[in-house]
């Protein structure tokens, strides 16, 4: 693949994340800029799809909480922090293995089920560290099939 | 339309997992990329199929699993709006007007928003349904079920296509 366009590979998947993080947080910086609050109620609506938006379970920051749970943001901020090292390692996926994917899933559910059924309290350190090694890895995998995918045609 | 079966019935299983309270909080954002990824493993299962998956049909079954799950989900909320003339909409107008009244913005905004709100309580309350609402509803959905759906598709590709090296 030539390096210019898995440049703009990694680029374009980095920009995107950068985004969806700001819009995660973006009850901050509509606090901080006039007429922006408007936008809140809609973006509450939109990430309400992908999260159960349990304020106690959500990340505050200056009183503002983020728009979706601490694992959410986890995940977000997981996959952000492997868009940015492929920046510099551009086949930084050459490491994963299935195992690996598995044991995160794996402790993620176990987590979310002993929460649930009781064993022990919410812990915010255990979910965002859950969320943050699972969505490294699952943006690993994105990243190596459009990777994969750009080498293949070249390749044609 | 047989090939793509298995993303009706994960789609079906997303949309009502994304509207039952409970199950939701258990799967939270991974639900359309399960339902995805469950979709590619039961085409292979039902096909007996264990090539090699592509991107592309990665990417259909991905795209039409959220296309699926974004019908379904919509047509369950706008239909237990109707049947409930309530939602979680209502339930948050008073934390929603008093933010509103909080916050910096120009008068004129704050009275625009404020009676777009009522209004959009009003048909709930009264009729069980709102064009704005329901509106804002499907685009969400569409939108947001889609995306995940694709990523949860390309995730799946990889992940299969692994398991599926190691077994051969």
């Amino acid at each position: 693949m030539k390096s210019q366009n898995s440049l703009f590979l990694r680029i374009t998947l980095f920009s995107m994340i950068s985004i969806w993080i700001i819009l995660i947080f973006f009850e901050i910086i509509a606090k901080a800029v006039n007429n922006l609050y408007v936008l809140i109620p809609f973006l509450k609506g939109m990430f309400s799809l992908v999260c159960h938006q349990d304020s106690s379970k959500s990340l505050a920051i200056c009183d503002v909480h983020s728009l979706v749970c601490i694992r959410c943001t986890g995940l977000y901020f997981g996959a952000w922090l492997a868009a940015f090292l492929s920046l510099f390692y551009e086949k930084l996926f050459k490491y994963l293995k299935r195992s690996y994917f598995m044991a995160l899933l794996g402790f993620m559910f176990l987590d979310v089920f002993f929460v649930n059924i009781g064993l022990y309290d919410y812990n915010s350190f255990i979910s965002i560290l859950s969320g943050i090694f699972l969505g490294f890895v699952c943006f690993l995998y994105l990243y190596k099939g459009l990777f994969e995918f750009y080498y293949n045609k070249e390749k044609e | 339309m047989k090939k793509y079966i298995s993303t009706f019935v994960t789609g079906f299983g997303a949309g009502v997992f994304q509207i039952v309270p409970v199950a939701k909080s258990f799967a939270c954002c991974l639900i359309i990329p399960f339902a995805a990824y469950f979709s590619l493993l039961l085409q292979q299962k039902a096909n007996k199929d264990y090539s090699k998956i592509t991107i592309k049909k990665a990417s259909v079954f991905g795209f039409l699993t959220g296309l699926n799950a974004a019908i379904f989900s919509s047509l369950f909320e706008i239909l237990i709006t109707l049947i409930t003339k309530t939602n979680d909409l209502i339930v948050s107008i008073p934390e929603i007007n008093k933010m509103l009244s909080e916050f910096p913005i120009d008068e004129t905004i704050r009275k625009e928003v404020s009676k777009i709100l009522t209004g959009v309580v009003y048909d709930i309350t009264h009729y069980g349904f709102s064009l704005i609402y329901s509106f804002s509803i499907v685009v969400n959905n569409f939108f947001i079920n889609i995306i995940f759906g694709l990523i949860g598709g390309l995730i799946a590709m990889q992940i299969l296509n692994k398991k599926n090296n190691e077994i051969i």
